[in-house]
């Protein structure tokens, strides 16, 4: 399977480091409905999806919310790789039968000489990043306008801009 | 500045934000570009607003957060004390500035500039690795304290009456949030502790 065409963002990084990369992570599969992470585990690994579809949700006020769908060339689950103490946000499940590339922080570390590795870390700095800039855009919105209800019914609340944010990012497609 | 001076201030800031596969020597070694900088009382590190061309590391003090609010008075957002990250955003989004940094007392920053520091995160080197890992560990805290904040937020914008509406207890009432509510989400998005309420 050709990692550069799956998940573009390897463009350009040489044949040799993206073959180190595969051979360094050990392969997962899933069959459909399986569960990849459950919300409110502790966080060890994230997963590189090769094929398939998993789908992401996660439980809020008693209530189970849709939140969106990895498809292959994705990253998910990436947040506890580099930081110790984390738990899982939300819930990840097999939409169909799956395969994805486990990558676990000592990957990291065995890999820190990798142009792949360092392209990987790259990208998803930008994600953090564009995910970080999306909530603020929403935040200095309401900061610069007064926060009343909204002018007209259909209009959405601040609240809900709220939750479709979380929605859209939370745990969701990094790309 | 010499590794040797920054390698306590490197071990503090792995440790500070838990960072994984990441060695205190090697970002030392990344921060040796940076130049050390005096802060006095009420001196001004970075404006709301203006295009970022530097990242600072706070090593010593501490640093008042403030933003303009809708009526363009200043509104405090957080206080940051060392070891902390400021303007790191710039590094990755190139945005402007979103908010004013001040020294709250006298305050010692080490500044980073960008445009070096985006040449050197490229490099497929343990030194680059460790600068990178630590923004991404600070990202991820972000988006995971900013996470927790927004659900903490919607929680508490509806009066709980039970999942299924009753006559006596007709349902969830929704609540617009309040400024005080923003305020405390965006410090904390920021990766900044917002000030008591």
């Amino acid at each position: 399977m050709n990692l550069s065409t799956l998940a573009p963002f390897f463009s350009g990084v040489p044949t040799e480091a993206m073959k180190e990369l595969a051979q360094a992570c050990e392969t997962v599969r899933f069959s459909p409905a399986d569960l990849v992470y459950q919300q409110g585990d502790p966080g060890e690994t994230g997963l590189l999806l090769l094929e398939g579809l998993l789908e992401v949700s996660a439980e809020t006020d008693r209530r189970v919310r849709h939140l969106g769908l990895i498809h292959p060339g994705e990253i998910v689950g990436e947040q506890c790789l580099f930081m110790d103490g984390i738990h899982r946000s939300a819930t990840v499940q097999a939409n169909q039968a799956s395969a994805a590339l486990v990558l676990d922080p000592t990957i990291l570390s065995r890999l820190a000489e990798n142009p792949a590795m360092a392209v990987l870390e790259l990208h998803l700095l930008a994600t953090l990043g564009r995910r970080i800039r999306q909530t603020n855009l929403v935040i200095q919105t309401a900061w610069k306008v007064p926060l009343a209800p909204p002018a007209s019914p259909k209009a959405p609340t601040f609240s809900q801009r709220l939750r479709n944010l979380l929605g859209s990012r939370d745990t969701g497609p990094t790309e | 500045m010499k590794r040797e001076h920054l390698l306590p201030i490197a071990s503090t800031l792995l440790a500070a934000h838990n960072v994984r596969g990441a060695q205190p020597g090697d970002l030392a070694a990344s921060l040796e570009v940076c130049k050390p900088r005096h802060l006095d009382p009420d001196e001004l590190l970075c404006q709301e607003g203006a295009v970022p061309t530097e990242m600072f590391l706070l090593v010593e003090g501490e640093i008042r957060v403030t933003r303009l609010d809708k009526s363009g008075a200043p509104h405090e957002l957080a206080h940051l004390s060392a070891p902390a990250l400021v303007g790191h955003m710039g590094l990755v989004d190139r945005s402007p500035r979103r908010a004013t940094c001040a020294a709250s007392g006298e305050a010692i920053v080490l500044s980073v500039d960008l445009e070096a520091c985006r040449a050197h995160m490229t490099l497929p080197t343990p030194e680059a690795a460790a600068l990178r890992r630590l923004l991404l560990a600070s990202l991820s805290r972000q988006l995971a304290d900013a996470n927790g904040q927004i659900r903490r937020l919607l929680h508490a914008g509806e009066i709980k009456t039970g999942l299924e509406p009753t006559k006596e207890a007709p349902g969830p009432v929704e609540r617009e949030l309040t400024l005080a509510d923003v305020s405390r989400l965006a410090a904390v998005l920021e990766g900044w502790t917002p000030p008591e309420k």
